[in-house]
């Protein structure tokens, strides 16, 4: 289980996907229209929840380097359009993310998670993976209380996150929501367990 | 052919040059300065009056028609006789109309409402605030020239970061007006932040910076994150009707109160005069702009009444630092909640900041400083010169752009948000505040009327939800529209913002793909057709200057001649010693060179065309043809 968490958390600080920005002739390549309908796809930024706001600003800086107008103001006048082009659809696209990431900030504000950390959800179930090795029989029945309240509440932030999918149908945000899933069923077993340590007793 | 032409190209190319030249200028509300980078450092180039401040005032004398500027025009105003003569902070009213202004505005000349937004009162016509910065722009341009001995055209022209579009346009036509090709407009605390950064550039950076920027008229507060030479704005906020100004009507209000009760009465032709005695007293409790004396705690203020019948009655007061700070204090904490929602926009904590920038003049209040640590909770950066720092950093602009600084980016943001009208009077933002630029927004709307063949695109911006509450950039109409039930046509709007921060929309009917664009102008100030037929008059009105200014081009070109031969007197000397040259051409030379170097050490100020001086250059330019033979062919053999 907790391998699962591990993993998800690494992914979502390394893989970022490399961008192609110029071309062989060192000119910013044209913009296809095509390219900018995934944000994600079009800034190489994965497609999940967390992590959002570091890629960006990272994603950002690196397009602006290469693309910025102010580099191209002595270029021909093909070259000065295209990064010009190419940057703006870069600012868009990052604040269209940006602004999902805002919204969703809300939804986890509103179910008691402190946002702007993206792993912040992981050191929550950490929490829970501590408490389950430590379980005495005099903790049990407060913590069975508090486990299902934590559940109820992960149950919460997954139905809130559907209804975010159901609103911004064209972002592909499957992965995420399947991510979530995962963690409502690792705290559905870890809830199994300490039922079943609790009926051993 | 001439001798130092050749010593010019052959050993001239890194320093200034009228083709690769972008100056910055600093357009301010109480002084205007214009900057250079010369061999990768900044520094700014004097007035024609001597100073590296130029004054913003504009004064015209009751008994001639001549304007002047600057300190000249400063002095102009304190005469009684020409207080209806000279216009101060004018670019408070750029882009606005008399609505928009604080209901407590007081000025000491006369404003109307114009076609073009506000107009004010010199020598009984009315001008436009962009024709009056226009003067002051020239007069940086004049200075420039004077100094670099080359016409300059390109210029980077800065702007309180909460200035909005109509009022960077208006800053733009004001350029254009002075003959300037605005490269590009420049965000004032951007520009100190490039200044204070370019200064460490080539060494690995990563810093969190805000810059806390009160001038004479604006405040700007804005958060940057620079790396490794890339300077990214976060976020901006500020007020435009908050400044240096607004503390000294405060302060001259209290005296003109104390005034009344002891006198009985207060003459308002006086005005003036009790504002300039409230500056002072600002100015000397800030310690006058020097570093590291003591301040005084208290300032005696003697006014003599003209208005009292008994000749020697004169109004007395010290003012003491408690109660003046007292006074002045809610004025300061205004800037508090801004640079918390500054904060709040960047998503970062004021713990996280690595420095507190200072500046604008106003900072040099010990309140403000004051204030400012309790913002941010640490003491703030003071070691910028708050008076030119901005300059210098729209000069390192001007490099980059001209393309000699490829280590250091700029990326900026749009500082209120900009959106269209929908039905019911409802603003809808396409780009909010704080975007990066360039971006680009569009948005599909609809008809809401039956068989509507066209639709108006009013444009606007700002942070408020009502469209009458926000300001209006201009409307276009979009026609053509095959006729069809309400909610049916589909109607694409894009909003386009460069990377000078000019907005362009355009609007497309995606059923018949016709399409109308246009660049926003602003729907107060002036249109293009207008901003040209006044570059054209200024041009016809600038034949009065040229006796003048061929002096000065004189002077610049005996300048120039004079210090080619003179960075290269030391080679001169060597191929002397070498025999290189004949015993006349060595004796023509130094002749030459004395006489030049001797008038120009003689006149300091040009006074016109001097026939003497046309004849040394020519003698000079004559009798350097060897030597600039010689350096080109030593340069050539290595």
């Amino acid at each position: 289980m907790q391998n699962v968490l591990v993993a998800a958390e690494a992914a979502s600080q390394h893989n970022r996907v490399n961008l192609k920005l110029l071309g062989s002739d060192g000119g910013p390549l044209p913009l296809d229209a095509g390219e900018t309908l995934n944000p994600f796809v079009f800034l190489g930024i994965p497609e999940r929840f967390y992590g959002i706001d570091d890629n960006l600003a990272a994603v950002t800086r690196e397009c602006a380097r290469a693309l910025h107008p102010d580099r191209f103001v002595h270029a021909n006048p093909d070259w000065q359009l295209r990064a010009s082009q190419r940057m703006s659809a870069v600012t868009h696209a990052a604040r269209s993310l940006r602004s999902l990431s805002d919204r969703r900030g809300v939804i986890f504000k509103n179910h008691g998670i402190t946002l702007g950390k993206p792993a912040g959800i992981f050191t929550w179930a950490e929490r829970w993976f501590d408490l389950q090795d430590s379980l005495d029989a005099a903790a049990v029945a407060r913590f069975g209380t508090e486990l299902q309240a934590e559940t109820d509440r992960l149950e919460g932030i997954r139905m809130g996150l559907e209804k975010q999918w159901d609103a911004t149908p064209e972002l592909g945000l499957l992965q995420e929501i399947a991510d979530i899933t995962a963690l409502v069923q690792t705290f559905d077993s870890l809830k199994a367990d300490i039922s079943r340590k609790l009926e051993k007793q | 052919m001439s001798g130092t032409i050749q010593i010019e190209k052959h050993f001239n190319a890194s320093q200034a040059s009228p083709l690769k030249t972008i100056v910055g200028m600093d357009l301010g509300t109480t002084h205007s300065l214009v900057a250079i980078v010369e061999n990768s450092s900044s520094r700014i180039l004097p007035t024609r009056e001597g100073h590296d401040l130029l004054p913003s005032i504009v004064s015209l004398a009751s008994d001639d028609a001549e304007r002047v500027t600057g300190y000249a025009a400063r002095a102009r105003r304190s005469h009684a006789s020409n207080r209806t003569h000279t216009l101060a902070s004018v670019k408070r009213l750029m882009g606005r109309t008399i609505a928009e202004l604080p209901a407590d505005s007081r000025f000491p000349f006369r404003i109307r409402d114009g076609k073009g937004g506000i107009e004010v009162e010199l020598g009984g016509t009315f001008y436009s605030p962009v024709e009056v910065s226009s003067w002051i722009l020239s007069e940086l341009k004049k200075s420039a020239e004077a100094q670099l001995g080359f016409p300059v055209q390109n210029a980077v022209i800065t702007v309180p970061a909460y200035f909005d579009d109509t009022q960077r346009q208006a800053t733009r036509a004001a350029a254009r007006l002075a003959g300037l090709r605005p490269i590009r407009i420049l965000n004032e605390p951007t520009a100190a932040a490039l200044a204070y950064g370019s200064g460490k550039a080539g060494k690995a950076q990563n810093e969190r910076v805000a810059v806390y920027d009160l001038g004479g008229g604006t405040f700007d507060v804005s958060i940057l994150q620079i790396q490794d030479g890339l300077f990214e704005v976060l976020s901006t906020r500020g007020d435009t009707q908050l400044g240096g100004d607004d503390l000294d009507r405060a302060l001259a209000e209290v005296m003109v109160s104390e005034i009344r009760a002891t006198f009985g009465a207060f003459d308002d032709t006086q005005w003036e005069q009790v504002l300039e005695h409230s500056e002072q007293v600002r100015k000397t409790l800030s310690g006058n702009g020097t570093q590291g004396a003591a301040l005084p705690e208290s300032v005696e203020v003697a006014i003599p009444m003209d208005c009292s019948t008994s000749a020697s009655q004169t109004y007395r007061r010290v003012f003491r630092r408690d109660e003046v700070d007292a006074l002045l204090r809610p004025w300061i904490e205004r800037t508090r909640k801004i640079c918390s929602d500054a904060l709040a926009d960047a998503g970062i904590a004021a713990d996280q900041l690595d420095e507190v920038l200072m500046v604008g003049g106003t900072t040099r209040m010990p309140l403000v400083r004051e204030v400012a640590e309790s913002i941010f909770g640490k003491k703030p950066n003071t070691s910028l010169d708050p008076d030119r720092v901005v300059a210098l950093g729209a000069a390192v602009q001007g490099d980059l752009l001209a393309g000699n600084n490829p280590d250091v980016l700029l990326l900026d943001v749009v500082p209120l948000t900009l959106g269209m009208e929908t039905y019911g009077g409802v603003f809808h933002p396409l780009i909010p505040r704080n975007s990066k630029i360039p971006t680009v927004a569009t948005e599909a709307f609809t008809t809401y009327v039956d068989k509507q063949t066209g639709v108006e695109i009013h444009v606007l911006q700002g942070e408020r939800d009502l469209v009458a509450e926000n300001r209006s950039l201009g409307k276009f109409t979009l026609k053509g529209i095959p006729p069809q039930p309400a909610g049916q046509p589909r109607i694409e709007v894009a909003f386009l913002v460069d990377a000078d921060g000019i907005l362009q929309v355009s609007a497309k009917d995606l059923a018949t793909g016709n399409s109308q664009a246009v660049e926003i102008k602003p729907s107060l100030g002036l249109t293009d057709q207008v901003v040209e037929t006044m570059v054209q008059e200024s041009l016809d009105h600038a034949f009065k200057d040229l006796a003048a200014r061929s002096g000065i081009e004189q002077i610049n070109k005996a300048k120039s001649v004079y210090a080619h031969v003179q960075n290269h007197w030391k080679e001169a000397e060597q191929f002397w010693t070498e025999n290189k040259f004949s015993p006349q051409e060595w004796d023509h030379l130094n002749a030459a060179y004395r006489k030049v170097g001797g008038i120009l050490e003689a006149s300091s100020h040009p006074a016109g065309d001097s026939p003497e001086l046309d004849t040394a250059i020519k003698e000079l330019n004559a009798a350097s043809t060897r030597l600039a033979e010689l350096l080109v062919t030593q340069a050539l053999n290595g």
